[in-house]
């Protein structure tokens, strides 16, 4: 990733200043788990890396608490890192999946989306909207989830409530997040020619 | 970058990493340098593919290039999963690429609040680990991706499409 002619920890800073939700980033590593948690780099204690010189070194917030800092967004720049430390938590049953709505919906979807960000309060869900044109057909579709598990919480009903959806592609149900990350494996697969293009 | 140069570092290398040094013309480069995200990756051709196994053959690699680097005599591209796509993130033109998809490992400490994770790992790995225990991590929507590159940069799951993330 870069975000222009940024130093890392320029970048950083940039990145996770003020409210994450409201930082609407297609980047930074972030989990479904981010409302609450930050991005994923911020649940990270400790790397473990292999320094110019060859030598091993720790950096966390007490030893090399710069290069720690740094390595938030340092990518590949800083040395070899060769294994990281992260905070853990409960696993527990999650609501979600992906809704898909007819092209004409994307309007209602923005505007509930802008609603969202800005108004929404509950830090346990997550979204991603995506507006899509592949092989003839254009789609809009929302992944969201509700990491405590509530079944179609009062916080994404401005998402479930929207028709018409494409209900047979729809997969919205309670699962774990292992099943909900192969999942979204399944649409990408390596090898292809593609630019990125976030809206921000 | 003359060849002798090039042979020197593939020979002192070739001594630390043994069958961990892969090279052009073999299945297991073509394998290898084909298996990045994005064709513009694919599409670098390093020198060779070097696959420390472990943190100490690293340090060794590291120790044994370092020399040739600073009398400019090659370059190298660091590697995890290669998700990152464009040509230069993790891999190189005649250079050396340090892929480190070897170094692996997922161990929780005794009280389950820690887990340590090799950069070699994936999400996918991590949480199916880790959900026996009953604890997982705030890590990648897409399990697929590697844990060394969004962690240290970010993540693109862009494709094709438009995306708003909130």
């Amino acid at each position: 990733m870069r975000l222009g002619p940024l130093s890392p920890p320029e970048m950083y800073k940039r990145l996770t200043s003020g409210n994450n939700r409201r930082a609407n980033l297609t980047k930074g590593g972030l989990s479904m788990f981010s409302t609450r948690t930050g991005f994923a780099c911020d649940s990270v204690t400790e790397f473990q890396i292999v320094l110019a010189l060859g030598e091993v070194a720790q950096a966390n917030a007490q030893q090399n608490a710069d290069l720690f800092w740094a390595l938030k967004g340092g990518l590949n720049n800083f040395g070899i890192v060769t294994s990281m430390k992260m905070k853990t938590i409960k696993s527990s049953k999650i609501w979600g999946g992906i809704t898909y709505y007819a092209p004409d919906a994307f309007s209602r979807v923005l505007r509930e989306v802008c609603d969202f960000v800005q108004n929404e309060t509950d830090q346990d869900t997550h979204i991603m909207c995506s507006a899509g044109y592949g092989f003839g057909h254009q789609a809009v579709s929302c992944v969201m989830y509700h990491t405590r598990g509530e079944e179609n919480p009062p916080s994404l009903r401005r998402f479930t409530s929207i028709k018409p959806q494409i209900e047979q592609m729809c997969s919205m149900r309670t699962a774990t997040q292992l099943e909900f990350g192969e999942e979204l494996s399944s649409f990408t697969k390596d090898g292809g020619r593609f630019v990125p293009n976030p809206l921000q | 970058m003359g060849d002798s140069g090039k042979a020197k570092v593939l020979s002192d290398l070739t001594e630390v990493l043994g069958d961990g040094l892969i090279l052009p013309g073999s299945e297991k480069y073509k394998q290898a340098n084909g298996s990045y995200f994005s064709a513009f990756e694919n599409g670098l051709k390093p020198w060779c593919i070097a696959q420390p196994g472990d943190v100490a053959q690293v340090q060794s690699l590291v120790k044994t290039i370092r020399p040739h680097i600073l009398s400019g005599i090659c370059h190298v591209a660091i590697r995890g999963s290669g998700h990152t796509p464009f040509a230069g993130s993790a891999n190189i033109d005649n250079g050396v690429t340090i892929d480190t998809r070897r170094l692996k490992g997922i161990t929780l400490n005794e009280d389950k609040s820690i887990v340590e994770i090799g950069v070699g790992e994936t999400w996918t790995a991590v949480y199916t680990q880790l959900e026996k225990h009953g604890v997982t991590v705030p890590g990648g929507r897409v399990g697929r991706i590697g844990v060394s590159g969004f962690i240290l940069g970010g993540e693109f799951r862009c494709a094709a499409w438009a995306i708003i993330s909130a």
